[in-house]
């Protein structure tokens, strides 16, 4: 238990530990060392229902959803530069008002290209954003990459959201340590994982999670367009659509299949990952590193 | 960034993912190839130089192989008579190659072979060069160098037997004039023994003769009548018909008239011419009289009665008895050329009588002698033409003229010309990065993927958000330089065994081959 949870606790308001039920994740270890590039973790935020999942560095340098230390810097900026322009369709700042904006799905053609960290940063990034607060979603059912990077795959998720009826929403959301960023692991395993992705009710748990907060912003990890079926029943579901093509990797055509079977009414936007070569995109400049380091060296 | 520069960084992007494949490729590939250099057998070569007059000494010998040689060019000629059938089986009988066949359709596949394996090239005019290459030195040489003897010496036979048949020619013709001439000369000979009286002296032919003998006949006569006036004249003068000095008795003096005694007489004759010229008181006039009184005083005086000329006196007088011979002299004269001129004109009368014969003769001789003259003629001609071409033969052989002549010797290097083993080493290790990077090149393009945003905004049409660098964790990223280092390392040790392979060509390749040898 934290300092400040000691003293929340102290004041009387519930903490986690409270409401704590059988099975569930401990409390956050003391002294947790804040996620690098997204700033100080804010232990005063944990939502009094939500459980709680230790997103650490540790943890996810490990699982490979967050970079090492010595890229986190650029990723960061590159990651401050993806989310503008689906923030700005949030904001209708783009030229059409787009319709349930908030909804992003992360997807990609193949498995492998990238989509958990893709969602998992996108998610850190748009959570450190003043004005909105983020739930990442992990609807990868049958390869739930950020579920088992978090550790949290014997909970309870997604799938038993929209299975029954009756399961609390507050169930399934974990609060991260991080501010303003929730997230939804899958759940158990499921043989329907298909018709429950495509389901009234998943339609259903989409508008009151967009409705309870209109500063709420919902990052879905998907599963590849190209694997899967029900991928295509997210992209319609979505408000926006983020594409994850792997550099020097996935062959054209298949991603040039994928994109062929996207509905392109709504944004749909690339994000070109695992860029091996230096230079603004990977095209043929040199790179424009720009800022001072924290040690007052330009760089 | 221009066009072509992206496209091009595209590709070499996009097939650097295949490096593994192409280094697997090339490692193969280099493999076999160094072991298929080594194995390769070395050729030696050995070469002639020769100089041909192809028209002189080929022409004759493809004569008899029925073809036509104004339409093949040099070195088609000089190919047929050299490359001919029984050349090649020589060749091939000599130098052992028909030891490995049985058959008659092998032998003539060898043959075969053996006529494409020889090249023969043509260099400047007349000029050719005969070139083998085999695997064994050896045989090579002697390839070469049988070629080049049997052709010499089938040539020089050729040549022979042509020369040899234009003398043989000519010696049959000489033989048979040689008997005509002969027969020619006997002929004469007979001829003339027959006619021995009847043939034409130093004088000339019968007409000339009878000319000659009819001017004689005529010159004879003239003589005869000139002699005979003069003894007639001298009979004339014995007779006393004709006044003769010296003839009056001594009694009578008239004048100065000449004395009986020849001296005096001379000493008047001699008075008488200087009174032509001088008077009676030159010196020598008045001598001379004085000689002759004295003379005349020693003379014994006359006796009377001389008076008259007698028969005796007559018979005493010196004159008369000079006049006596002189006639019988004439008399002689006359008779002998009477004689000459009987036999003469006989002698015109005979060659008058053979005026049918004698020409007819000389004619037959002289027809005889031409033919003899025309037999002899030809006869020495062809000794000459025989000497002529005895002589051209020995000519030719020693003169800078000749047909034919061995400019270089057979001859083979002592170490093979084939296969330049670096070099073709050299190209087996571009060749191999080339496959290689061709290999890479074309699962590149059956693959391709995405290398840039540009690519991504061209193709797909959708805005791209932004890029995401390539972040591995610590081991992913010691891993992929491990692997990097281990690529490079890979190639160096490609390129070190190639320096190696090539360096160790000629050792290492026969040290294959005795190992192929062996198994």
């Amino acid at each position: 238990m934290s300092i400040f949870e000691r003293a929340v606790e102290k004041l009387g308001g519930n903490t986690e530990q409270g409401h704590a039920q059988a099975g569930k994740p401990a409390a956050p270890p003391p002294g947790a060392r804040a996620l690098p590039g997204y700033g100080p973790g804010d232990r005063g935020q944990w939502g009094s229902r939500a459980k709680r999942v230790q997103a650490d560095a540790e943890t996810l340098q490990a699982s490979g959803l967050l970079v090492p230390d010595r890229w986190s810097a650029e990723i960061a900026t590159q990651f401050r530069r993806i989310k503008r322009p689906l923030i700005n369709n949030i904001s209708a700042k783009g030229r059409l008002a787009v319709t349930d904006a908030r909804c992003i799905l992360v997807t990609s053609a193949l498995p492998g290209e990238g989509k958990s960290f893709v969602a998992c940063n996108l998610a850190l990034s748009i959570a450190q954003e003043r004005d909105l607060t983020c739930v990442l979603i992990d609807g990868d059912l049958l390869s739930p990459t950020l579920t088992q990077g978090l550790g949290l795959t014997q909970g309870e998720g997604l799938v038993n959201i929209v299975e029954s009826e009756t399961t609390d929403l507050a169930e399934a959301i974990y609060a991260t340590g991080i501010p303003k960023l929730s997230f939804i692991p899958t759940g158990p395993r499921h043989e329907q994982a298909h018709e429950l992705l495509t389901s009234a009710r998943m339609l259903r748990l989409k508008r009151e999670l967009l409705d309870r907060y209109d500063d709420r912003v919902l990052v879905i990890d998907g599963p590849p367009l190209l694997a899967t079926a029900e991928a295509h029943a997210l992209t319609e579901m979505a408000g926006q659509v983020v594409l994850v093509v792997s550099g020097g990797d996935t062959s054209k055509s298949a991603v040039k299949e994928a994109v062929a079977s996207l509905d392109r009414s709504k944004p749909v936007g690339v994000v070109f990952n695992k860029q091996r070569y230096a230079g603004e995109h990977g095209n043929y400049g040199g790179a424009y590193p720009y800022g001072q380091k924290a040690d007052g060296k330009r760089g | 960034m221009n066009e072509t520069f992206i496209q091009v960084m595209r590709i070499l992007r996009g097939s650097w993912r295949f490096r593994w494949h192409a280094l697997a490729v090339a490692w193969v590939l280099s493999l076999l190839g160094w072991l298929f250099v080594y194995a390769m057998p070395d050729q030696y070569e050995a070469r002639a130089k020769i100089y041909l007059d192809t028209q002189g000494m080929l022409a004759p010998l493809l004569d008899g192989l029925a073809v036509d040689t104004t339409v093949m060019s040099k070195v088609e000629m000089m190919t047929r008579a050299l490359l001919s059938q029984p050349h090649l089986e020589k060749v091939a009988a000599v130098t052992g190659l028909d030891t490995r066949v049985q058959t008659s359709e092998d032998r003539e596949k060898m043959v075969q072979n053996l006529r494409e394996r020889i090249s023969i090239r043509g260099e400047e005019e007349s000029f050719f060069s005969i070139w083998y290459q085999d695997t064994d030195r050896q045989t090579a040489l002697s390839v070469v160098d049988t070629l080049l003897s049997t052709f010499v010496a089938d040539s020089i036979h050729a040549h022979k037997d042509d020369t040899e048949l234009a003398q043989g020619f000519l010696e049959e013709q000489i033989h048979y004039y040689e008997e005509r001439l002969t027969e020619a000369e006997q002929r004469l000979a007979d001829f003339k023994k027959k006619h021995v009286g009847l043939m034409p002296g130093s004088d000339g032919d019968y007409y000339t003769r009878l000319q000659t003998l009819l001017a004689q006949l005529q010159e004879t006569r003239e003589r005869i009548s000139v002699a005979k006036r003069r003894r007639n004249e001298l009979a004339r003068m014995i007779r006393g018909e004709e006044p003769v000095f010296g003839m009056v008795p001594s009694g009578t003096a008239t004048g100065e008239g000449r004395s009986s005694d020849p001296r005096i007489a001379e000493l008047e004759a001699r008075l008488d011419e200087l009174l032509l010229n001088y008077t009676d008181q030159h010196p020598d006039v008045i001598a001379i009289r004085e000689t002759i009184e004295r003379l005349e005083a020693n003379r014994p005086a006359p006796e009377p009665g001389m008076l008259t000329a007698d028969a005796v006196t007559l018979e005493r007088n010196p004159v008369y008895q000079q006049m006596k011979i002189a006639f019988n002299q004439a008399e002689l004269l006359v008779s002998t050329l009477e004689a000459e001129e009987s036999e003469q004109a006989r002698a015109v009368e005979e060659l008058r009588e053979m005026v049918n014969t004698i020409p007819e003769v000389e004619a037959k001789l002289a027809r005889l002698n031409r033919d003899y003259q025309i037999t002899k003629t030809q006869y020495e001609a062809l000794v000459s033409r025989l000497e002529t071409a005895r002589l051209s033969e020995r000519a030719e052989e020693t003169s800078d003229n000749v047909k034919f002549r061995i400019i270089e010797p057979p001859y083979a290097l002592n170490e093979p010309v084939s296969p330049n083993r670096p070099l073709l080493l050299v190209a087996l290790l571009v060749g191999t990065l080339l496959s290689g990077g061709a290999l890479a090149g074309v699962m590149n393009e059956a693959r391709r993927s995405f290398v840039d945003t540009l690519e991504i905004k061209e193709e797909i049409g959708l805005p791209v958000l932004g890029t995401v660098s390539y972040a591995p964790a610590k081991g992913r990223l010691r891993r992929e330089r491990a692997g990097r280092v281990l690529f490079y390392a890979s190639v160096v040790v490609m390129v070190t065994g190639y320096v190696l392979v090539i360096v160790l060509a000629q050792p290492g390749s026969e040290a294959i081959r005795n190992l192929m040898a062996a198994t």
